[in-house]
């Protein structure tokens, strides 16, 4: 018994067909056997014309105009306050025998916001790209980095030319070309919650902003507990210059009395509020809603009538935070 | 993390911050506070306040010994005889000392 016929593909047809032919006279052998109607989206057909300009393969010109002497130094400096940051460089070269060369190193500067200055291994050649990465920065507004062009023997501060400068983060990778070149202080700076220091009994508070860092304060909450003594006492929170008080702050008209836990709370932009009883006494004070600390500045307690017996918790602030130099 | 005190202004503070940020310390200055009793002299409040006494002025005055772990840079010169600028803290007072761990 013959098997049944079964029904071709177009393709399977055409390959077919193209197997055994026409018989003579020119009738397809294939043309008893069952097809299946064509199926799916059909092709379209992609017309090209001819172009009107060629290209060469060789002694073609490099995409950049950015060529490196070999007297051409390519400094990166980098300031940064993350403890252990390292900080990646990539770039590629196109050395003038027309080789593709790329280069990657990788950084690891203090954590003190100083200038940390190294040299790129470069070459002659066109620069094609360059670009800087890490995995161990969170936040702008702690390392920040440059990448100069320069040549030993010109003027301290005589560069050539700037490729990048800018903050690098996990998630924002500075490069060249393509990013535009910023400033310290510009945009979106850290947010970081601090822990300052708990001054002995019967001694103010005084946070310093850190060498080469500026802060904007946004609030601070700490705890004074009174040692004893019926004074009242009257916080204030002052903004000095380390020498000179700009700004000084409150207190609220509640007291503090004696053998009792207050909170105070400075919030900047905030209104002044108090809550007194149960089992919090609580100062909400509002400050200037944008004040920025340069380096060396201090945001400290002056309290009036504050006794040898009472006892300033740890402040805890929070502040937005830049490289600054 | 550890905890330190500093030896000029007994203070106590961790010298790294949650955020992997370092924290340096610097003293507080020094609050005076003087007083008056009756129709008596100005005098400089030490301890507690009396009984009866007011508050004539306050005013503050730097730690004598003040500590102040922010950085500044100075040239020293290495081995091999070059200048290069190193960091150092601004003023080291009298030092710190290691508390954690202590109650």
């Amino acid at each position: 018994m013959a098997e049944p016929v079964t029904t071709l593909t177009p393709a399977e047809a055409a390959a077919l067909e193209a197997i055994v032919g026409r018989a003579p006279g020119g009738a397809l052998l294939t043309a008893s056997l069952p097809v299946a109607a064509p199926s799916g989206p059909a092709v379209a057909e992609i017309r090209t014309m001819p172009p009107e300009v060629s290209f060469l393969t060789t002694r073609i010109p490099p995409p950049t105009p950015f060529y490196l002497a070999r007297e051409d130094r390519v400094v990166v400096t980098l300031w940064n306050s993350v403890a252990g940051a390292t900080i990646f460089l990539g770039a590629r070269f196109l050395r003038p025998d027309g080789v593709l060369v790329p280069e990657v190193q990788s950084y690891s500067p203090t954590s003190d916001r100083t200038a940390n200055t190294f040299n790129l291994t470069a070459r002659e050649g066109y620069l094609l790209g360059l670009h800087i990465g890490t995995q161990t920065v969170s936040q702008p507004g702690l390392c920040f980095c440059t990448v100069l062009v320069t040549r030993p023997g010109l003027p301290l501060g005589n560069e050539l030319h700037t490729l990048l400068a800018g903050y690098v983060t996990n998630s924002y990778h500075p490069n060249w070309p393509g990013t535009a070149l910023r400033d310290l202080r510009d945009g979106q700076g850290a947010l970081r919650v601090i822990l300052g220091t708990q001054p002995a009994a019967g001694a103010e508070i005084a946070e310093t902003v850190p060498t080469n860092a500026r802060w904007r304060l946004y609030s601070l909450t700490v705890n004074l507990v009174d040692g004893g003594g019926a004074a009242a006492r009257f916080p204030t929170l002052a903004f000095d210059d380390g020498a000179t008080i700009y700004s000084q702050v409150g207190p609220d008209t509640q007291a503090n009395g004696a053998g009792a836990t207050h909170k105070y709370s400075w919030v900047a932009g905030g209104g002044s509020t108090y809550f007194l009883g149960g089992s919090i006494n609580l100062h909400t004070i509002g400050i200037e809603p944008d004040i920025r600390l340069r380096a060396g500045h201090r945001i400290r307690t002056l309290t009036d009538s504050l006794q040898a017996g009472d006892q300033w918790g740890v402040p805890q602030y929070l502040v937005e935070e830049w490289i600054d130099t | 993390m550890t905890i330190w005190r500093c030896n000029s202004c007994r203070g106590t503070y961790s010298d790294l911050s949650a955020d992997g940020v370092p924290y340096f310390h610097a003293c507080a200055p020094v609050t005076r506070t003087y007083i008056r009793q009756g129709q008596g002299p100005e005098t400089l409040l030490a301890g507690e306040m009396p009984a009866g006494a007011v508050v004539v002025r306050v005013d503050s005055v730097e730690h004598p010994d003040t500590r102040d772990e922010n950085l500044r840079q100075v040239e020293q010169v290495n081995p091999a005889g070059k200048v290069g600028l190193v960091s150092v803290a601004k003023s080291e007072g009298r030092g710190r000392t290691e508390v954690t761990g202590a109650s």
